[in-house]
């Protein structure tokens, strides 16, 4: 009895450990998407901060706005609302004044703070929505510099997904169409070259070959499916790319050519894959019935078998999609990444997944927070894909 | 059988809690490890570092991850990173971060060709022409009758940043031009293809690439020293002075130190 009563005890534990253990996925999405919204979101909700920033270089002490800074090396805030800017401090044994005024309602950066005329030679602006006062100094690298950053206000949603110029770093824009249309294109691309193959394959497989042979193109088709991404954007970086170069006597391979090329094998097996699996599902009486009726094998195959695995067919392909949309590694490599609209084939792209890869490691601030919006973007593709997958779903189940 | 199971699955939680503790109060003498993160420019530089201190200190291990510049740079504001790495001076909007900066070596840019290019002097405003577009072919620089395939880092990037700055064009690369993350794509991307050109750090040159002059100067670390050499840019290390390690704050006087600066000089220019 009491043996039993710990076999129960002990049951109940290992069942609370499979729990924990099998929910970890789902964890693990709430966590990611949670994460990326937050990042992605802000940018389109708030502008970067409230207040105008101050930081001082080489400048011991200085007063601003009354208030006294020693050594300061972090941002000085001054609110929005504040009627101007008034900094005072020593240059070259004279005591300086800069007075400026604050117009929160300017249509753009530039309107925002005004300087007196006296003051504009020594006012440079190094990047959008930021001012360098530079004062000259007997010593190379020791000028006095104030720099005031203005904060970016919220960033419109038509100019993030309608512009067309992705300058993140000085001229602060972010417009992602190009991105977008790059992945269109690459996508539609393989989907148009790399569709049509798989379909004829498959029907090859699933119809004509005998057991043997089959399952020996099925094995090269499932190894295709496990060779790493990089290792097929290697590939087409060392022997694609310079065979599109000296074809098309263009500048450069690395193109929208190359990366559709390399994509469309790599949904060979996602596609491959799943169609066979559906045209091994219709039944047998099917083709049997065709073949009676005096129809050819080929006959059977394309008006009867192919037709009755339509919905396994169409979900194979909008599996091939989301490979194609989401593959990062291969393309970064052979599509050489310049954010523009392609006018031609040879034409280099970048895709959103590229951008997001590429920029990461180098972005701050809002810039940064604008490649986790890209992942948002990306997201809503996908989800989309996976959308009209479950309605095909509860369709085959309703016909069978 | 499922009373094994629980006691597998206790003792692998048990190991996992545990093992840290254990390591970490290992009886040795003290170890510790720097984490360095930051700019791909100079992660060899202090990978050549890491290597030389481990016979100075061998309990130091250092930990070198090369993200970007970006990256060192918040790294070290956050606090992720003992030290950051950047290859381009701060943004103005870094400043503001309060970090404290340590200059460990002066790289040069080196503009780069395919080696069978038979163009090997450009000018500052020739470079700035090909990278905005305004020159497309060789022919206009004294080359084949070939349209150049222009090679440029990512958005962001410190040498990218650098090279910009250094030659004169600030966020107006042509539409069109190839951009690679990392020094290494750069130098594929030139090394396989006759038409192309890019810039990468001259610690990084090898002979599958080669360097043009400009105006007329070679890209060498004794042309920047004396001034003459146009495109360089210093390589930062960023950290919080009140917040590291005593034996972090030996290795950054070390690497500014005689025995450091030698081997800076090996590929790079020293500061002192």
């Amino acid at each position: 009895m009491r043996n039993r009563h710990r076999r129960i005890q002990i049951d109940s534990a290992v069942r609370i450990i499979f729990q924990a253990v099998s929910y970890l996925s789902v964890i693990a999405l709430i966590a990611m998407l949670g994460f990326v919204f937050y990042q992605g979101i802000r940018p389109f909700t708030a502008p970067t901060a409230d207040q105008i920033q101050i930081v001082p270089e080489h400048i011991p002490q200085l007063t601003v706005n009354g208030r006294m800074y020693e050594n300061r090396r972090s941002f000085i805030d001054i609110p929005m609302d504040a009627e101007g800017i008034t900094i005072e401090f020593e240059h070259q044994g004279e005591h300086l004044v800069v007075n400026a005024g604050i117009d929160p309602s300017g249509d753009t950066w530039e309107e925002i703070i005004t300087f007196p005329p006296e003051l504009h030679q020594y006012i440079t602006s190094p990047e959008a929505y930021m001012y360098t006062i530079i004062l000259p100094s007997a010593v190379a690298g020791l000028e006095q510099r104030i720099h005031i950053q203005i904060p970016e206000p919220r960033q419109q949603v038509s100019a993030f997904l309608l512009g067309s110029e992705w300058r993140p770093v000085y001229r602060k824009l972010y417009g992602i169409l190009p991105m977008i249309a790059a992945t269109l294109l690459t996508t539609a691309g393989a989907v148009l070259l790399g569709v049509p193959l798989a379909l004829l394959s498959s029907v090859l497989i699933a119809e004509f070959l005998g057991r043997r042979s089959a399952s020996l193109v099925r094995s090269a088709v499932d190894l295709l499916a496990g060779i790493p991404s990089v290792v097929y954007g290697f590939f087409g970086l060392m022997m694609l790319v310079p065979l599109i170069q000296r074809i098309f006597g263009s500048s450069s391979g690395s193109s929208l050519l190359a990366a559709v090329a390399v994509l469309s094998v790599m949904i060979l097996p996602t596609v491959i894959s799943i169609t066979v699996t559906s045209l091994k599902a219709v039944p047998a009486a099917y083709r049997e019935a065709s073949l009676a009726l005096g129809a050819t094998p080929l006959q059977t195959a394309w008006r009867v078998v192919f037709p009755a695995a339509r919905s396994g067919i169409t979900a194979s392909v909008i599996l091939g999609t989301a490979r194609a949309v989401g593959e990062t590694m291969a393309v970064m490599l052979v599509a050489g990444n310049s954010p523009q609209f392609p006018s031609s084939l040879t034409d280099s792209v970048r895709t959103m997944t590229a951008t997001i890869a590429l920029e990461m490691g180098y972005s701050s601030g809002r810039h940064n927070e604008l490649l986790f919006s890209i992942g948002i973007i990306l997201f809503v593709i996908i989800i989309a894909l996976n959308a009209i997958i479950m309605k095909l779903k509860t369709n085959m189940q309703e016909v069978s | 059988m499922k009373r094994l199971l629980v006691l597998i699955c206790a003792a692998a939680v048990l190991g996992l809690t545990a093992a840290p503790v254990f390591s970490g109060g290992s009886p040795e003498s003290e170890t510790y490890t720097i984490e360095v993160t930051g700019s791909t420019s100079v992660a060899p530089l202090m990978e050549q570092f890491a290597d030389a201190y481990r016979d100075v200190r061998p309990e130091v291990t250092i930990n070198i991850s090369g993200t970007g510049s970006g990256d060192g740079i918040t790294g070290a504001n956050t606090g992720v990173a003992e030290l950051g790495m950047s290859s381009r001076n701060l943004r103005s909007a870094e400043i503001g971060f309060g970090l404290d900066v340590l200059t460990v070596a002066v790289d040069a840019i080196a503009v780069v060709v395919h080696p069978d290019n038979p163009v090997s002097d450009l000018t500052v405003e020739q470079v700035r022409g090909i990278y905005t577009g305004e020159i497309t072919s060789w022919a206009e620089l004294g080359g084949d009758d070939s349209q150049i395939s222009v090679v440029s880092r990512e958005p962001g990037s410190g040498t990218r940043g650098a090279f910009e700055g250094a030659v004169g064009f600030v966020d107006e690369l042509l539409a069109g031009a190839i951009e690679f993350d990392g020094t290494g794509g750069v130098r594929a991307a030139v090394a396989g293809n006759s038409q192309a050109i890019g810039y990468i750090s001259l610690g990084s040159m090898n002979p599958e690439v080669k360097a043009v002059s400009v105006n007329g100067v070679e890209a060498k670390a004794e042309r920047v020293v004396d001034g003459s050499y146009a495109v360089a840019r210093p390589f930062l290390i960023l950290y919080r002075e009140a917040q590291i390690d005593p034996e972090t704050k030996t290795f950054l006087d070390w690497m500014v130190s005689a025995e450091g600066q030698a081997i800076v000089s090996q590929n790079y220019v020293p500061v002192q």
